[in-house]
Protein backbone atom coordinates (compact mmCIF):
# COMPACT_ATOMS: atom_id res chain seq x y z
CA UNK A 1 0.00 0.00 0.00
CA UNK A 2 2.78 2.38 0.93
CA UNK A 3 4.73 1.81 -2.26
CA UNK A 4 1.61 2.47 -4.29
CA UNK A 5 1.16 5.79 -2.51
CA UNK A 6 4.79 6.66 -3.27
CA UNK A 7 3.98 5.95 -6.90
CA UNK A 8 1.05 8.34 -6.82
CA UNK A 9 3.15 11.05 -5.18
CA UNK A 10 5.87 10.67 -7.79
CA UNK A 11 3.42 10.75 -10.68
CA UNK A 12 1.60 13.76 -9.20
CA UNK A 13 4.84 15.60 -8.61
CA UNK A 14 6.03 14.66 -12.09
CA UNK A 15 2.87 16.04 -13.69
CA UNK A 16 3.19 19.27 -11.67
CA UNK A 17 6.83 19.72 -12.68
CA UNK A 18 6.01 19.07 -16.34
CA UNK A 19 3.21 21.65 -16.18
CA UNK A 20 5.53 24.22 -14.61
CA UNK A 21 8.41 23.48 -16.95
CA UNK A 22 6.72 23.08 -20.31
CA UNK A 23 3.33 24.77 -20.12
CA UNK A 24 3.98 27.82 -17.93
CA UNK A 25 6.11 29.61 -20.57
CA UNK A 26 3.14 29.40 -22.93
CA UNK A 27 0.54 30.62 -20.42
CA UNK A 28 -1.47 33.69 -21.30
CA UNK A 29 0.26 36.93 -20.35
CA UNK A 30 -2.96 38.94 -20.44
CA UNK A 31 -3.97 40.62 -17.17
CA UNK A 32 -5.96 38.36 -14.86
CA UNK A 33 -9.50 39.09 -13.69
CA UNK A 34 -8.59 41.47 -10.88
CA UNK A 35 -5.87 43.26 -12.91
CA UNK A 36 -8.34 43.78 -15.74
CA UNK A 37 -10.97 45.23 -13.40
CA UNK A 38 -8.32 47.47 -11.84
CA UNK A 39 -7.32 48.71 -15.30
CA UNK A 40 -10.82 49.39 -16.58
CA UNK A 41 -12.06 50.91 -13.32
CA UNK A 42 -8.95 53.04 -13.00
CA UNK A 43 -7.26 51.93 -9.82
CA UNK A 44 -4.49 49.72 -11.19
CA UNK A 45 -1.75 52.30 -10.56
CA UNK A 46 -2.40 52.03 -6.82
CA UNK A 47 -1.12 48.47 -6.75
CA UNK A 48 2.40 47.47 -5.90
CA UNK A 49 3.96 44.19 -4.95
CA UNK A 50 6.83 43.26 -2.74
CA UNK A 51 10.05 44.52 -4.25
CA UNK A 52 12.34 42.02 -2.58
CA UNK A 53 10.94 38.82 -4.02
CA UNK A 54 13.79 36.69 -5.37
CA UNK A 55 11.79 35.58 -8.42
CA UNK A 56 9.53 38.57 -9.20
CA UNK A 57 6.59 37.81 -11.51
CA UNK A 58 7.68 34.20 -11.94
CA UNK A 59 10.97 35.01 -13.57
CA UNK A 60 14.66 34.67 -12.77
CA UNK A 61 16.04 38.19 -13.08
CA UNK A 62 19.42 37.29 -14.60
CA UNK A 63 18.04 34.99 -17.28
CA UNK A 64 17.25 37.03 -20.39
CA UNK A 65 15.21 34.41 -22.25
CA UNK A 66 11.69 34.95 -20.98
CA UNK A 67 10.44 31.43 -21.60
CA UNK A 68 13.43 29.77 -19.91
CA UNK A 69 13.19 32.24 -17.05
CA UNK A 70 9.51 31.50 -16.44
CA UNK A 71 9.93 27.75 -16.78
CA UNK A 72 12.82 27.56 -14.33
CA UNK A 73 11.17 29.81 -11.75
CA UNK A 74 8.05 27.62 -12.00
CA UNK A 75 10.19 24.53 -11.50
CA UNK A 76 11.90 26.04 -8.44
CA UNK A 77 8.56 27.17 -6.98
CA UNK A 78 6.88 23.80 -7.46
CA UNK A 79 9.74 21.89 -5.83
CA UNK A 80 9.99 24.47 -3.03
CA UNK A 81 6.24 24.28 -2.30
CA UNK A 82 6.39 20.48 -2.17
CA UNK A 83 9.15 20.49 0.43
CA UNK A 84 7.74 23.39 2.45
CA UNK A 85 4.37 21.68 2.75
CA UNK A 86 6.08 18.38 3.52
CA UNK A 87 8.06 20.06 6.29
CA UNK A 88 5.10 21.90 7.77
CA UNK A 89 2.95 18.79 7.44
CA UNK A 90 5.51 16.71 9.34
CA UNK A 91 5.58 19.32 12.08
CA UNK A 92 1.79 19.40 12.30
CA UNK A 93 1.70 15.63 12.57
CA UNK A 94 4.18 15.69 15.42
CA UNK A 95 1.63 17.56 17.47
CA UNK A 96 3.52 20.79 17.37
CA UNK A 97 0.66 22.58 15.72
CA UNK A 98 0.83 25.71 17.78
CA UNK A 99 4.55 26.07 17.32
CA UNK A 100 4.15 26.00 13.56
CA UNK A 101 1.59 28.75 13.65
CA UNK A 102 4.01 30.76 15.66
CA UNK A 103 6.81 29.97 13.27
CA UNK A 104 4.64 31.16 10.40
CA UNK A 105 3.71 34.32 12.26
CA UNK A 106 7.28 34.95 13.26
CA UNK A 107 8.52 34.55 9.72
CA UNK A 108 5.76 36.91 8.66
CA UNK A 109 6.97 39.54 11.08
CA UNK A 110 10.59 38.96 10.08
CA UNK A 111 9.67 39.32 6.43
CA UNK A 112 7.90 42.58 7.26
CA UNK A 113 11.10 43.72 8.92
CA UNK A 114 13.01 42.98 5.74
CA UNK A 115 10.66 45.02 3.61
CA UNK A 116 10.67 48.31 5.46
CA UNK A 117 12.89 51.10 6.56
CA UNK A 118 8.52 55.04 16.49
CA UNK A 119 6.58 52.72 18.24
CA UNK A 120 5.37 52.17 21.76
CA UNK A 121 4.23 48.82 23.08
CA UNK A 122 1.51 48.32 25.56
CA UNK A 123 -1.80 46.55 25.40
CA UNK A 124 -2.60 44.00 24.00
CA UNK A 125 0.99 42.79 24.52
CA UNK A 126 2.11 41.15 27.72
CA UNK A 127 5.65 42.19 26.85
CA UNK A 128 6.67 45.50 28.36
CA UNK A 129 8.42 48.26 26.42
CA UNK A 130 11.21 50.53 27.57
CA UNK A 131 9.04 53.63 27.26
CA UNK A 132 7.59 55.33 30.32
CA UNK A 133 4.47 57.42 30.71
CA UNK A 134 5.31 61.11 30.21
CA UNK A 135 5.94 63.14 33.34
CA UNK A 136 2.71 64.42 34.85
CA UNK A 137 0.51 62.32 32.60
CA UNK A 138 -1.98 59.74 33.81
CA UNK A 139 -2.59 56.64 31.72
CA UNK A 140 -5.57 54.38 32.29
CA UNK A 141 -5.73 50.94 30.73
CA UNK A 142 -9.07 49.14 30.72
CA UNK A 143 -8.91 45.52 29.73
CA UNK A 144 -11.21 42.59 29.28
CA UNK A 145 -9.78 39.07 29.05
CA UNK A 146 -11.42 35.76 28.24
CA UNK A 147 -9.32 32.68 28.88
CA UNK A 148 -9.94 29.03 28.07
CA UNK A 149 -7.70 26.65 29.95
CA UNK A 150 -6.46 23.36 28.52
CA UNK A 151 -8.94 21.51 30.74
CA UNK A 152 -11.71 23.69 29.22
CA UNK A 153 -12.17 25.73 32.38
CA UNK A 154 -12.99 29.35 31.53
CA UNK A 155 -11.99 32.63 33.09
CA UNK A 156 -13.32 36.10 32.41
CA UNK A 157 -11.56 39.06 33.85
CA UNK A 158 -12.04 42.80 33.49
CA UNK A 159 -9.01 44.76 34.65
CA UNK A 160 -7.85 48.30 35.29
CA UNK A 161 -4.31 49.68 35.40
CA UNK A 162 -3.48 53.28 36.30
CA UNK A 163 0.00 54.62 35.58
CA UNK A 164 1.51 58.01 36.34
CA UNK A 165 4.67 59.59 34.99
CA UNK A 166 6.67 60.52 38.09
CA UNK A 167 9.78 61.74 36.28
CA UNK A 168 10.85 62.07 32.66
CA UNK A 169 12.24 58.56 32.88
CA UNK A 170 10.16 56.93 35.58
CA UNK A 171 6.56 55.88 36.00
CA UNK A 172 4.54 54.09 38.62
CA UNK A 173 1.57 51.87 37.87
CA UNK A 174 -1.02 50.07 39.94
CA UNK A 175 -3.49 47.59 38.56
CA UNK A 176 -5.98 44.96 39.53
CA UNK A 177 -8.92 43.08 38.13
CA UNK A 178 -11.93 41.02 38.94
CA UNK A 179 -12.02 37.31 38.16
CA UNK A 180 -14.95 35.15 37.10
CA UNK A 181 -13.71 31.59 37.20
CA UNK A 182 -15.81 28.85 35.60
CA UNK A 183 -14.13 25.47 35.94
CA UNK A 184 -15.35 22.64 33.70
CA UNK A 185 -16.28 20.76 36.83
CA UNK A 186 -16.81 22.15 40.28
CA UNK A 187 -17.99 25.41 41.70
CA UNK A 188 -17.92 28.75 39.89
CA UNK A 189 -15.96 31.37 41.78
CA UNK A 190 -15.51 35.09 41.46
CA UNK A 191 -13.63 37.79 43.30
CA UNK A 192 -10.88 40.37 43.11
CA UNK A 193 -7.62 39.40 41.45
CA UNK A 194 -4.20 40.15 42.84
CA UNK A 195 -3.03 43.75 42.72
CA UNK A 196 0.21 44.66 41.05
CA UNK A 197 2.34 47.68 41.82
CA UNK A 198 5.07 48.42 39.31
CA UNK A 199 7.84 50.98 39.14
CA UNK A 200 9.58 51.43 35.80
CA UNK A 201 12.84 53.29 35.25
CA UNK A 202 14.30 53.92 31.82
CA UNK A 203 18.07 53.85 32.13
CA UNK A 204 19.16 54.44 28.55
CA UNK A 205 17.38 56.10 25.64
CA UNK A 206 17.63 54.61 22.20
CA UNK A 207 20.45 56.06 20.14
CA UNK A 208 21.94 54.90 16.83
CA UNK A 209 22.37 51.15 17.06
CA UNK A 210 21.84 51.01 20.82
CA UNK A 211 18.43 49.91 22.06
CA UNK A 212 16.57 51.69 24.82
CA UNK A 213 16.88 49.92 28.12
CA UNK A 214 14.66 49.97 31.20
CA UNK A 215 14.13 48.00 34.38
CA UNK A 216 10.93 47.44 36.31
CA UNK A 217 10.23 46.15 39.76
CA UNK A 218 6.80 44.54 39.92
CA UNK A 219 5.31 43.69 43.31
CA UNK A 220 2.26 41.48 43.63
CA UNK A 221 0.02 42.28 46.57
CA UNK A 222 -2.16 39.26 47.42
CA UNK A 223 -5.64 40.79 47.25
CA UNK A 224 -7.17 37.74 45.59
CA UNK A 225 -9.05 35.27 47.76
CA UNK A 226 -6.82 32.31 48.50
CA UNK A 227 -9.55 29.99 49.78
CA UNK A 228 -11.52 30.44 46.53
CA UNK A 229 -8.43 29.45 44.60
CA UNK A 230 -8.16 32.81 42.86
CA UNK A 231 -4.68 33.61 44.17
CA UNK A 232 -1.78 32.24 46.18
CA UNK A 233 -2.36 34.52 49.17
CA UNK A 234 1.33 35.40 49.24
CA UNK A 235 3.24 38.38 47.88
CA UNK A 236 5.63 37.97 44.96
CA UNK A 237 8.20 40.40 43.69
CA UNK A 238 10.44 40.45 40.70
CA UNK A 239 12.83 42.35 38.54
CA UNK A 240 12.54 42.78 34.78
CA UNK A 241 15.00 43.99 32.20
CA UNK A 242 13.51 45.51 29.06
CA UNK A 243 15.16 46.39 25.78
CA UNK A 244 13.37 48.19 22.97
CA UNK A 245 14.82 48.68 19.52
CA UNK A 246 13.13 50.49 16.64
CA UNK A 247 14.41 48.68 13.58
CA UNK A 248 12.70 51.10 11.25
CA UNK A 249 10.09 53.82 11.35
CA UNK A 250 7.48 51.10 11.33
CA UNK A 251 8.95 48.18 13.19
CA UNK A 252 9.98 47.87 16.80
CA UNK A 253 11.14 44.89 18.83
CA UNK A 254 10.83 44.53 22.57
CA UNK A 255 12.72 41.98 24.62
CA UNK A 256 11.97 41.22 28.25
CA UNK A 257 13.87 39.08 30.69
CA UNK A 258 12.86 38.84 34.30
CA UNK A 259 13.04 36.88 37.48
CA UNK A 260 10.18 36.54 39.94
CA UNK A 261 10.55 35.53 43.56
CA UNK A 262 7.39 33.62 44.40
CA UNK A 263 6.20 34.04 47.98
CA UNK A 264 4.15 30.85 48.16
CA UNK A 265 5.83 27.90 49.88
CA UNK A 266 6.99 24.95 47.79
CA UNK A 267 6.59 26.90 44.56
CA UNK A 268 9.70 27.51 42.51
CA UNK A 269 10.80 30.97 41.50
CA UNK A 270 10.26 31.75 37.85
CA UNK A 271 12.32 33.07 34.99
CA UNK A 272 10.15 34.88 32.48
CA UNK A 273 11.06 35.94 28.98
CA UNK A 274 9.25 37.40 26.04
CA UNK A 275 9.89 38.86 22.62
CA UNK A 276 7.42 41.16 20.93
CA UNK A 277 7.30 42.87 17.58
CA UNK A 278 5.21 45.82 16.69
CA UNK A 279 4.50 46.89 13.16
CA UNK A 280 2.94 50.25 12.33
CA UNK A 281 0.61 49.85 9.38
CA UNK A 282 -0.57 53.44 9.14
CA UNK A 283 -0.90 56.46 11.40
CA UNK A 284 -3.88 54.71 13.03
CA UNK A 285 -3.29 50.97 12.82
CA UNK A 286 -0.59 48.70 14.12
CA UNK A 287 -0.08 44.95 14.26
CA UNK A 288 1.63 43.32 17.19
CA UNK A 289 2.88 39.84 17.94
CA UNK A 290 4.79 38.20 20.75
CA UNK A 291 6.06 35.01 22.31
CA UNK A 292 5.87 34.77 26.08
CA UNK A 293 7.38 32.04 28.19
CA UNK A 294 8.04 31.26 31.82
CA UNK A 295 10.62 28.83 33.08
CA UNK A 296 9.91 27.61 36.57
CA UNK A 297 13.23 27.06 38.28
CA UNK A 298 13.05 23.30 38.42
CA UNK A 299 14.02 20.41 36.25
CA UNK A 300 10.57 19.77 34.88
CA UNK A 301 9.73 21.25 31.53
CA UNK A 302 6.09 20.24 31.47
CA UNK A 303 5.10 23.05 33.80
CA UNK A 304 6.75 25.86 31.83
CA UNK A 305 4.05 27.73 29.91
CA UNK A 306 4.82 29.08 26.45
CA UNK A 307 2.38 31.05 24.36
CA UNK A 308 2.14 33.37 21.39
CA UNK A 309 -0.07 36.38 20.82
CA UNK A 310 -1.11 38.31 17.76
CA UNK A 311 -3.11 41.46 17.92
CA UNK A 312 -3.74 44.94 16.72
CA UNK A 313 -4.32 48.38 18.08
CA UNK A 314 -6.06 51.39 16.64
CA UNK A 315 -5.64 55.01 17.60
CA UNK A 316 -9.18 56.33 17.86
CA UNK A 317 -7.70 59.70 18.80
CA UNK A 318 -4.20 60.50 20.08
CA UNK A 319 -5.54 60.01 23.61
CA UNK A 320 -7.72 56.91 23.15
CA UNK A 321 -6.36 53.64 21.81
CA UNK A 322 -8.41 50.51 21.22
CA UNK A 323 -6.73 47.09 21.05
CA UNK A 324 -7.47 43.41 20.67
CA UNK A 325 -5.35 40.30 20.73
CA UNK A 326 -5.54 36.54 20.60
CA UNK A 327 -3.08 34.46 22.58
CA UNK A 328 -2.60 30.82 21.78
CA UNK A 329 -0.97 28.49 24.29
CA UNK A 330 1.73 26.34 22.78
CA UNK A 331 1.84 23.67 25.45
CA UNK A 332 -0.26 22.15 28.20
CA UNK A 333 1.00 24.51 30.88
CA UNK A 334 -0.27 27.58 29.04
CA UNK A 335 -3.98 28.38 28.63
CA UNK A 336 -5.49 27.11 25.39
CA UNK A 337 -6.68 30.51 24.22
CA UNK A 338 -6.86 33.99 25.64
CA UNK A 339 -8.77 36.76 23.99
CA UNK A 340 -8.11 40.24 25.19
CA UNK A 341 -9.47 43.61 24.24
CA UNK A 342 -9.15 46.98 25.89
CA UNK A 343 -8.87 50.74 25.80
CA UNK A 344 -5.91 52.88 26.79
CA UNK A 345 -6.79 56.41 27.83
CA UNK A 346 -4.19 59.14 28.24
CA UNK A 347 -4.97 62.12 30.45
CA UNK A 348 -2.69 64.93 29.46
CA UNK A 349 -3.17 68.63 28.93
CA UNK B 1 -7.35 37.22 -7.88
CA UNK B 2 -4.16 37.93 -5.91
CA UNK B 3 -4.62 41.41 -4.46
CA UNK B 4 -1.44 43.53 -4.51
CA UNK B 5 -0.42 46.04 -1.86
CA UNK B 6 -2.08 49.43 -2.06
CA UNK B 7 -5.57 48.34 -3.11
CA UNK B 8 -6.91 47.70 0.37
CA UNK B 9 -6.98 49.81 3.50
CA UNK B 10 -4.89 48.80 6.46
CA UNK B 11 -8.01 48.26 8.54
CA UNK B 12 -9.28 45.62 6.12
CA UNK B 13 -5.85 44.01 5.90
CA UNK B 14 -5.48 43.87 9.68
CA UNK B 15 -8.99 42.47 10.16
CA UNK B 16 -8.63 39.76 7.49
CA UNK B 17 -5.14 38.94 8.76
CA UNK B 18 -6.47 38.25 12.24
CA UNK B 19 -9.42 36.23 10.91
CA UNK B 20 -7.11 34.25 8.61
CA UNK B 21 -4.52 33.62 11.31
CA UNK B 22 -7.27 32.44 13.67
CA UNK B 23 -8.77 30.16 11.02
CA UNK B 24 -5.33 28.74 10.20
CA UNK B 25 -4.64 28.10 13.88
CA UNK B 26 -7.91 26.22 14.18
CA UNK B 27 -7.21 24.50 10.86
CA UNK B 28 -3.85 23.22 12.05
CA UNK B 29 -5.57 21.86 15.13
CA UNK B 30 -8.25 20.13 13.04
CA UNK B 31 -5.76 18.72 10.55
CA UNK B 32 -3.66 17.47 13.43
CA UNK B 33 -6.56 15.38 14.66
CA UNK B 34 -6.82 13.09 11.64
CA UNK B 35 -3.40 13.18 10.15
CA UNK B 36 -1.51 9.99 9.42
CA UNK B 37 1.56 8.81 7.55
CA UNK B 38 -0.25 9.16 4.21
CA UNK B 39 -1.64 12.66 4.37
CA UNK B 40 1.58 14.65 4.61
CA UNK B 41 3.07 13.69 1.21
CA UNK B 42 -0.41 13.96 -0.33
CA UNK B 43 -0.67 17.49 0.98
CA UNK B 44 2.76 18.27 -0.46
CA UNK B 45 1.98 16.97 -3.92
CA UNK B 46 -1.44 18.66 -3.95
CA UNK B 47 0.17 21.99 -3.07
CA UNK B 48 2.86 21.52 -5.71
CA UNK B 49 0.20 20.77 -8.32
CA UNK B 50 -1.85 23.81 -7.30
CA UNK B 51 1.19 26.07 -7.49
CA UNK B 52 2.16 24.78 -10.94
CA UNK B 53 -1.42 24.93 -12.23
CA UNK B 54 -1.88 28.48 -10.92
CA UNK B 55 0.93 29.57 -13.25
CA UNK B 56 -1.00 28.42 -16.29
CA UNK B 57 -3.13 31.42 -17.18
CA UNK B 58 -5.71 30.61 -19.81
CA UNK B 59 -7.11 33.36 -22.01
CA UNK B 60 -10.77 34.33 -21.68
CA UNK B 61 -12.74 36.98 -23.54
CA UNK B 62 -11.57 40.58 -23.89
CA UNK B 63 -7.81 40.35 -23.40
CA UNK B 64 -8.17 38.88 -19.95
CA UNK B 65 -6.78 35.70 -18.50
CA UNK B 66 -7.66 33.49 -15.59
CA UNK B 67 -6.04 30.62 -13.80
CA UNK B 68 -6.89 27.58 -11.73
CA UNK B 69 -7.29 28.17 -7.98
CA UNK B 70 -7.59 24.66 -6.57
CA UNK B 71 -9.41 25.49 -3.33
CA UNK B 72 -12.32 23.08 -3.89
CA UNK B 73 -9.99 20.59 -5.59
CA UNK B 74 -7.76 20.28 -2.52
CA UNK B 75 -10.77 20.37 -0.14
CA UNK B 76 -12.36 17.41 -1.85
CA UNK B 77 -9.09 15.46 -1.71
CA UNK B 78 -7.87 16.29 1.78
CA UNK B 79 -10.68 18.09 3.58
CA UNK B 80 -11.36 21.83 3.85
CA UNK B 81 -8.97 22.54 6.74
CA UNK B 82 -5.98 20.88 5.08
CA UNK B 83 -6.96 22.80 1.96
CA UNK B 84 -6.92 26.08 3.90
CA UNK B 85 -3.38 25.29 5.11
CA UNK B 86 -2.28 24.43 1.54
CA UNK B 87 -3.79 27.62 0.10
CA UNK B 88 -2.14 29.66 2.85
CA UNK B 89 1.30 28.20 2.19
CA UNK B 90 0.92 28.61 -1.58
CA UNK B 91 -0.17 32.24 -1.14
CA UNK B 92 2.66 33.06 1.25
CA UNK B 93 5.25 31.52 -1.09
CA UNK B 94 3.76 33.31 -4.10
CA UNK B 95 3.84 36.59 -2.22
CA UNK B 96 7.33 36.34 -0.73
CA UNK B 97 9.02 34.44 -3.53
CA UNK B 98 7.27 35.63 -6.67
CA UNK B 99 5.81 39.05 -5.84
CA UNK B 100 2.35 37.70 -6.65
CA UNK B 101 -0.10 39.27 -4.20
CA UNK B 102 0.85 41.93 -1.69
CA UNK B 103 2.54 41.36 1.63
CA UNK B 104 0.18 43.59 3.58
CA UNK B 105 -2.74 42.08 1.63
CA UNK B 106 -1.75 38.51 2.54
CA UNK B 107 -4.52 38.28 5.13
CA UNK B 108 -7.10 39.38 2.58
CA UNK B 109 -5.81 36.96 -0.05
CA UNK B 110 -5.91 34.06 2.44
CA UNK B 111 -9.40 35.17 3.40
CA UNK B 112 -10.68 35.34 -0.20
CA UNK B 113 -9.05 32.21 -1.55
CA UNK B 114 -8.57 30.09 1.58
CA UNK B 115 -11.48 30.89 3.85
CA UNK B 116 -14.07 31.81 1.21
CA UNK B 117 -12.57 29.52 -1.47
CA UNK B 118 -11.72 26.40 0.53
CA UNK B 119 -14.04 26.53 3.55
CA UNK B 120 -16.92 28.26 1.72
CA UNK B 121 -16.47 26.24 -1.47
CA UNK B 122 -16.33 22.95 0.39
CA UNK B 123 -19.43 23.83 2.44
CA UNK B 124 -21.37 24.32 -0.79
CA UNK B 125 -19.93 21.13 -2.25
CA UNK B 126 -20.94 19.20 0.87
CA UNK B 127 -24.50 20.59 0.93
CA UNK B 128 -25.04 19.87 -2.78
CA UNK B 129 -23.48 16.40 -2.58
CA UNK B 130 -25.78 15.56 0.33
CA UNK B 131 -28.78 16.96 -1.58
CA UNK B 132 -27.90 14.68 -4.50
CA UNK B 133 -27.93 11.77 -2.06
CA UNK B 134 -24.22 11.09 -2.59
CA UNK B 135 -24.65 9.63 -6.05
CA UNK B 136 -21.71 9.54 -8.44
CA UNK B 137 -23.37 11.94 -10.85
CA UNK B 138 -24.30 14.19 -7.93
CA UNK B 139 -20.67 14.20 -6.81
CA UNK B 140 -19.51 15.70 -10.10
CA UNK B 141 -22.41 18.17 -10.34
CA UNK B 142 -21.69 19.35 -6.79
CA UNK B 143 -17.98 19.54 -7.60
CA UNK B 144 -18.50 21.65 -10.73
CA UNK B 145 -20.97 24.06 -9.13
CA UNK B 146 -18.98 24.51 -5.92
CA UNK B 147 -15.67 25.08 -7.73
CA UNK B 148 -17.35 27.63 -10.02
CA UNK B 149 -18.87 29.33 -6.95
CA UNK B 150 -15.57 29.28 -5.05
CA UNK B 151 -14.11 31.58 -7.72
CA UNK B 152 -17.15 33.86 -7.94
CA UNK B 153 -17.48 34.11 -4.15
CA UNK B 154 -13.75 34.76 -3.69
CA UNK B 155 -13.85 37.49 -6.33
CA UNK B 156 -16.97 39.01 -4.72
CA UNK B 157 -15.21 39.04 -1.33
CA UNK B 158 -12.31 40.87 -2.99
CA UNK B 159 -14.76 43.37 -4.51
CA UNK B 160 -16.36 43.99 -1.12
CA UNK B 161 -12.91 44.56 0.42
CA UNK B 162 -12.06 47.00 -2.39
CA UNK B 163 -15.32 48.84 -1.76
CA UNK B 164 -14.83 49.08 2.03
CA UNK B 165 -11.28 50.31 1.40
CA UNK B 166 -12.70 53.08 -0.79
CA UNK B 167 -10.72 51.91 -3.84
CA UNK B 168 -13.73 51.25 -6.04
CA UNK B 169 -17.43 51.60 -5.20
CA UNK B 170 -19.29 48.34 -4.66
CA UNK B 171 -21.72 48.90 -7.52
CA UNK B 172 -18.74 49.17 -9.87
CA UNK B 173 -16.37 46.59 -8.39
CA UNK B 174 -18.81 43.81 -7.55
CA UNK B 175 -20.42 43.30 -10.99
CA UNK B 176 -17.03 43.71 -12.71
CA UNK B 177 -15.23 41.21 -10.45
CA UNK B 178 -18.07 38.71 -10.27
CA UNK B 179 -18.69 39.02 -14.02
CA UNK B 180 -15.14 38.27 -15.15
CA UNK B 181 -14.71 35.54 -12.57
CA UNK B 182 -17.98 33.89 -13.56
CA UNK B 183 -16.15 33.10 -16.83
CA UNK B 184 -12.86 32.15 -15.15
CA UNK B 185 -14.90 29.94 -12.80
CA UNK B 186 -16.01 27.80 -15.75
CA UNK B 187 -12.33 26.96 -16.33
CA UNK B 188 -12.00 26.16 -12.62
CA UNK B 189 -15.01 23.82 -12.76
CA UNK B 190 -13.69 21.99 -15.83
CA UNK B 191 -10.16 21.56 -14.45
CA UNK B 192 -11.39 20.50 -11.01
CA UNK B 193 -13.87 17.96 -12.37
CA UNK B 194 -11.32 16.54 -14.83
CA UNK B 195 -8.52 16.27 -12.29
CA UNK B 196 -10.75 14.72 -9.61
CA UNK B 197 -12.25 12.23 -12.07
CA UNK B 198 -8.74 11.17 -13.12
CA UNK B 199 -7.73 10.59 -9.51
CA UNK B 200 -11.03 8.83 -8.85
CA UNK B 201 -10.27 6.45 -11.72
CA UNK B 202 -6.75 5.63 -10.60
CA UNK B 203 -6.80 6.07 -6.81
CA UNK B 204 -10.39 6.46 -5.56
CA UNK B 205 -9.23 5.95 -1.96
CA UNK B 206 -7.44 9.30 -2.10
CA UNK B 207 -10.61 11.32 -2.70
CA UNK B 208 -11.74 11.46 0.91
CA UNK B 209 -14.98 13.31 0.19
CA UNK B 210 -16.22 10.72 -2.28
CA UNK B 211 -18.52 8.09 -0.85
CA UNK B 212 -18.66 5.12 -3.23
CA UNK B 213 -22.27 4.14 -3.97
CA UNK B 214 -23.10 0.85 -2.28
CA UNK B 215 -23.44 -1.90 -4.83
CA UNK B 216 -26.11 -4.56 -4.66
CA UNK B 217 -23.61 -7.35 -5.41
CA UNK B 218 -19.96 -7.45 -6.37
CA UNK B 219 -20.65 -9.10 -9.74
CA UNK B 220 -22.70 -6.16 -10.99
CA UNK B 221 -21.51 -2.68 -11.52
CA UNK B 222 -21.33 -1.96 -15.23
CA UNK B 223 -21.93 1.40 -16.87
CA UNK B 224 -22.73 4.12 -14.40
CA UNK B 225 -21.37 2.09 -11.53
CA UNK B 226 -18.01 1.49 -13.25
CA UNK B 227 -16.16 3.74 -10.85
CA UNK B 228 -17.93 2.16 -7.96
CA UNK B 229 -16.74 -1.26 -9.04
CA UNK B 230 -13.16 -0.10 -8.97
CA UNK B 231 -13.73 1.26 -5.52
CA UNK B 232 -15.04 -2.08 -4.43
CA UNK B 233 -11.95 -3.89 -5.67
CA UNK B 234 -9.72 -1.30 -4.08
CA UNK B 235 -11.29 -1.85 -0.71
CA UNK B 236 -11.25 -5.64 -0.95
CA UNK B 237 -7.63 -5.95 -2.07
Amino acid sequence: MKSRLDGFILIGLGISLLLALFLSPYASTSPDGLEKVAETKGFSEKGESWKHAPLPDYSIPWIKNKKVSTALSGLIGTIAIFFIVLGIGRLIKKNRSKKILLLILLSYFISLALTLTSAFAARPLTTDDAGTVEKGVFQLELGFDGIRQDNHGRELSPSLILSYGLLEQMDLGIGSGYLFFHPKEGKKENGFADTELKLKYRLIDEKDWRPAFAITGPLKIPTANESKGLGSGEADFGINAIATKNLSKRLALHLNLGYTFIGEDHVDNALNYSLASQFILSDKWALVGEIVGVNNMNRRHGDDPLSGLIGTYYLITDKIIWDAGLEIGMNKAAPDFRFTTGLTLLFKP
Amino acid sequence: MHIPDGFLSHGINAATFIISAGACAYGVKRVNRNFGEREVPLMGVTAAFIFAAQMLNFPIAGGTSGHFLGAVFSSVLLGPWASLIIMTIVLVVQCLGFADGGLTAIGSNIFNMGIVGSLGGYSIFFILYTLFQKSRKGFFIALAISSWLSIVMGASAAAIELAISGTSPLKVALPAMAGIHAIIGIGEAIITATAVSLILKTRPDLVTSYVPPTLPSPSRGEGEGGGGKEVFHEKSS
